[in-house]
């Protein structure tokens, strides 16, 4: 536990210990009952130590005295474990609503990351928190933490599945800058995987795999791409090398999504001819079409007029100019 | 239609496989498919065939062999061959064989539970084994590590690509995605598939079914306020064949 949580069955288990936290605990429930539940109830617990006093609870017998907060999340432990018993004890004490469960799962998630590793059930619980935090409330503002345990985890070598599909699962372009940041660690652990979650599968073949090669190099694809980017869907489960972003590249080579930004006094295309055009261009090969939505996108932002009789012209034409790069149409 | 050395294949091979044959299947998509299949030798092809059939093999074996669908978190293996990782995988000992600690999964599957993708790595293993001499089997793969996609050796690691085909074949790896799996039981986000005759399938945990029936399944395990279904994807994991195929040759022929 590194964060200094200031409530007293924290500091004690900080300082201490976790077999002199339990002692303690034993100890204190046989004189002041009415303390332990405070603290256990204490807005400033970590979870882990409550997840720590499961047993001590159990033999206190202190279920009916905890709060929501503390019933929902022995609720969650009860079901992601399996645990009869914790189930039979529980379900019926406090009633579970939305909020509680929200609250409860956050406070899992904020507050037990920093005990992440403290054994396989624990994790177990703490995934699945992560899980529903990102899947069911739809909650970002834990993608932080989570990306700090998934890479945590990966330089141990421990198991990282699950954290990694509900990260990703958030479907916010956002957590790709927040795996950027760790193409700067000193760690080759965290590079390495980093290079692997932000690798971008750019065709269908799947030949073309961009993997970033800096930080810096990586956020400049990420502003170039980001009106194109979408979500994908793949995960671990189903492939070795997962893009669960992707550019969507003909939206790229017609400059088009709700984040492309609009130029004033542009003709665009007919849909019609968007349709021809886009026909055309999906014939070309994977290499091809790469080439012809980065060109596309290079010129619409850098010259609109000469971009609007490019895109006219026949795509095997267009193919030609774009062959000539920068030193032709662009000049 | 199939080229090979860059003419026309001549289809009087055909009759060396049985009529309802898993070669005669493929050999027929193949040869009426309007894309060309290029191989440089017969003998490409007909491996090819030999080890799509094996494939299919090792699924059907593998639904017999009672190894349990377990989650990472809760996989079991025989120590007696493998060591289980902090990640949940299997590592093969370094003091037993590869092809005798891949038949112990087929032989005592009691022993054993995984995930659908690691399955998947099981069968392909068990698949090149069918078609390996066992000393070969051996000395080709000497490090095996079972892990879902992750960590194949450099002779499959084709099977971790997914790519849009231009037919599909029995033998072929398919995906079944689920996108509004349950968060609470992320392991049925989707389920690795294999093709076996273009109508069933085998899936780790959800046994020799047709498509509709596991995506039925997979249905069953969406959250509260699912709206979206599973569905087949469009994409197959393949091996490649000829790069095996040339390890063959240069080991066994």
């Amino acid at each position: 536990m590194n964060h200094l949580s200031s409530n007293f069955l924290d500091r004690y288990r900080r300082n201490k210990g976790t077999y002199q936290l339990k002692a303690v605990v034993k100890e204190m429930g046989e004189k002041n009952k009415n303390k332990l539940v405070y603290y256990i109830n204490d807005k400033k617990l970590f979870f882990g130590s409550l997840f720590i006093l499961m047993p001590e609870i159990d033999d206190l017998n202190l279920y009916e005295q905890l709060n929501i907060r503390n019933i929902t999340a022995l609720k969650i432990c009860a079901k992601i474990t399996e645990d009869e018993k914790l189930k039979e004890k529980v379900e019926s004490l406090s009633s579970e609503n939305r909020e509680n469960m929200f609250y409860a799962i956050k406070w899992m998630v904020n507050t037990g990351h920093y005990d992440d590793g403290l054994n396989n059930k624990f994790d177990e619980v703490l995934d699945a928190a992560v899980s529903q935090m990102i899947k069911t409330y739809e909650d970002k503002t834990i993608l932080p933490a989570v990306a700090e345990m998934i890479f945590k985890r990966n330089r141990k070598n421990q198991f990282t599945h699950d954290l990694i599909w509900a990260f990703f699962e958030s479907r916010d372009p956002y957590v790709l800058e927040i795996i950027a940041r760790y193409l700067r660690s000193s760690n080759k652990k965290d590079v390495e995987l980093a290079s692997n979650l932000l690798s971008c599968n750019l065709s269908d073949e799947g030949l073309h795999m961009m993997r970033p090669k800096s930080y810096s190099a990586y956020l400049s694809w990420l502003k170039e791409n980001s009106p194109f980017i979408y979500f994908s869907g793949e995960s671990f489960q189903q492939t070795s090398h997962p893009s669960p972003w992707r550019v969507n590249l003909s939206k790229k080579y017609l400059c088009q999504g709700p984040k492309v930004q609009n130029k004033k006094n542009t003709q665009p295309i007919t849909a019609e001819a968007q349709s021809e055009q886009l026909q055309s261009f999906n014939q070309l090969n994977d290499t091809e079409r790469i080439l012809l939505s980065e060109y596309s996108y290079k010129m619409y932002k850098k010259n609109i007029h000469l971009w609007e009789k490019w895109i006219k012209s026949p795509v095997n034409r267009q193919m030609e100019i774009a062959k000539k790069g920068l030193g032709g149409i662009m000049k | 239609m199939i080229l090979v050395s860059g003419k026309p294949f001549d289809a009087g091979i055909i009759n060396e496989y049985a009529e309802r044959s898993v070669e005669r299947i493929i050999f027929n998509k193949l040869s009426v498919s309007s894309e060309q299949y290029v191989y440089d030798t017969v003998s490409q092809l007909k491996f090819e065939m030999k080890l799509r059939k094996e494939i299919i093999n090792a699924s059907y074996q593998l639904n017999r062999s009672k190894m349990s669908f377990l989650v990472f978190r809760k996989s079991k293996c025989n120590e007696q061959y493998w060591a289980r990782t902090d990640e949940g995988g299997f590592l093969l000992r370094g003091d037993v064989r590869g092809s005798d600690a891949i038949n112990d999964i087929f032989i005592n599957g009691f022993k054993y539970g995984t995930e659908c993708a690691t399955a998947m790595i099981i069968v392909y293993y068990k698949a090149l084994l069918n078609v390996f001499p066992k000393e070969v089997f051996d000395q080709l793969f000497s490090k095996i590590h079972l892990m879902d996609w992750h960590y194949l050796d450099r002779l499959i690691k084709e099977v971790g690509y997914m790519k849009k085909p231009k037919e599909y074949l029995p033998g072929d790896r398919r995906y079944i995605i689920n996108p509004d799996v349950d968060p609470l039981t992320p392991h049925w986000q989707g389920e690795n598939i294999i093709d076996l005759n273009g109508n069933l399938y085998y899936g780790h945990g959800i046994g020799i079914q047709k498509s509709e029936t596991i995506i039925a399944i997979l249905n069953q395990k969406r959250g509260e306020g699912a709206k979206r279904s599973a569905y087949l994807l469009d994409t197959v994991g393949r091996p490649d064949f000829n790069k095996i195929e040339a390890a063959y040759n240069q080991n066994v022929r």
